[in-house]
């Protein structure tokens, strides 16, 4: 079971704001430690494919602070500017998560070589990584979901080249 | 009642929960074990038998037409996206978490007639 966690607070560094376990799920409203911080689970979105495990967001909230207003979390401005958002995760085959995005159109991923972005003089260029997608999966939400969409993609090591 | 529950989590620690009084619907039901956490009352393979699986053409980043911008948050793409159509016929296609370290955490991808193969540009400029 894929559970996954996103934070509704903003302006948070990006390994703070996601996380994604294979085990338990936690009850709404109940406290858990994720990274740095304490977090209450204030809403779980269920994403269903058929014949397949669901796959639940859950979005958190930083304990300490004051739980923001579902118009004010942070997807709810992607959510109001691109309506057909969708997210997608890359595990490798013993789901270590290699990367994940958003798709402002609801697609799968559209490069499915996964790539870094180093910096290089006065920009960032892309640089492949070892891994390429082969499969996708895709999770539709069983109710009124954030996304329209969760692609669950897995991955394959490639060569590289010298 | 806390309860200390270690889980591996690629590199982040899930520990102990407790309840208080705060109200949120579950959408689906499910079998209660730990308090705070319950398992769902579902079984079904993660890696699938026969379910909908979809190849997609791959992009060659340094031909195709898609444009790259390392942002400091999802948001920023947005921001990018507003100030780039000003001038050109592109469009906010993906955002990607940036696994390259530093500040600029995520990828903004553009596509359209105007967006430019091969490099991506570090674009704080386009910040506030």
């Amino acid at each position: 079971m894929l559970t996954i966690y996103q934070s509704v607070n903003r302006a948070l560094k990006v390994d703070d704001a996601e996380a994604f376990q294979w085990s338990q799920l936690p009850r709404p409203g109940t406290e858990v430690t994720l990274g740095n911080y304490r977090w209450i689970a204030v809403e779980i979105q269920p994403y269903v494919a058929q014949g397949l495990e669901t796959i639940y967001l859950v979005f958190v909230a930083r304990a300490e602070l004051p739980i923001p207003r579902k118009a004010d979390w942070s997807w709810s401005f992607m959510k109001r500017r691109s309506p057909n958002l969708s997210f997608n995760v890359q595990f490798s085959r013993d789901r270590e998560m290699l990367n994940f995005g958003w798709s402002m159109d609801g697609a799968p991923p559209k490069v499915l070589r996964l790539h870094d972005y180093i910096p290089a003089g006065e920009g960032m260029q892309a640089q492949p990584r070892p891994w390429v997608i082969q499969e996708i999966y895709h999770f539709l939400p069983q109710t009124n979901g954030l996304y329209s969409a969760i692609h669950l993609c897995w991955c394959d090591a490639v060569a590289t080249a010298a | 009642m806390k309860r200390r529950i270690a889980i591996a989590c690629l590199g982040l620690a899930l520990v102990g929960c407790e309840t208080n009084e705060l109200s949120v619907p579950l959408p689906i039901g499910g079998g209660g074990t730990a308090a705070g956490y319950y398992t769902p009352a579902q079984s079904a393979p993660m890696v699938p038998y026969g379910a909908e699986v979809s190849l997609y053409r791959d992009y060659d980043p340094y031909t195709e037409q898609r444009e790259t911008h390392g942002v400091v948050s999802p948001e920023d793409c947005y921001t990018m996206e507003t100030k780039l159509q000003l001038t050109r016929r592109v469009r906010l296609s993906e955002i990607l978490r940036n696994r390259s370290g530093g500040d600029l955490e995520y990828v903004c991808a553009f596509e359209g007639d105007d967006a430019e193969a091969g490099w991506s540009f570090q674009e704080k400029r386009w910040r506030n």
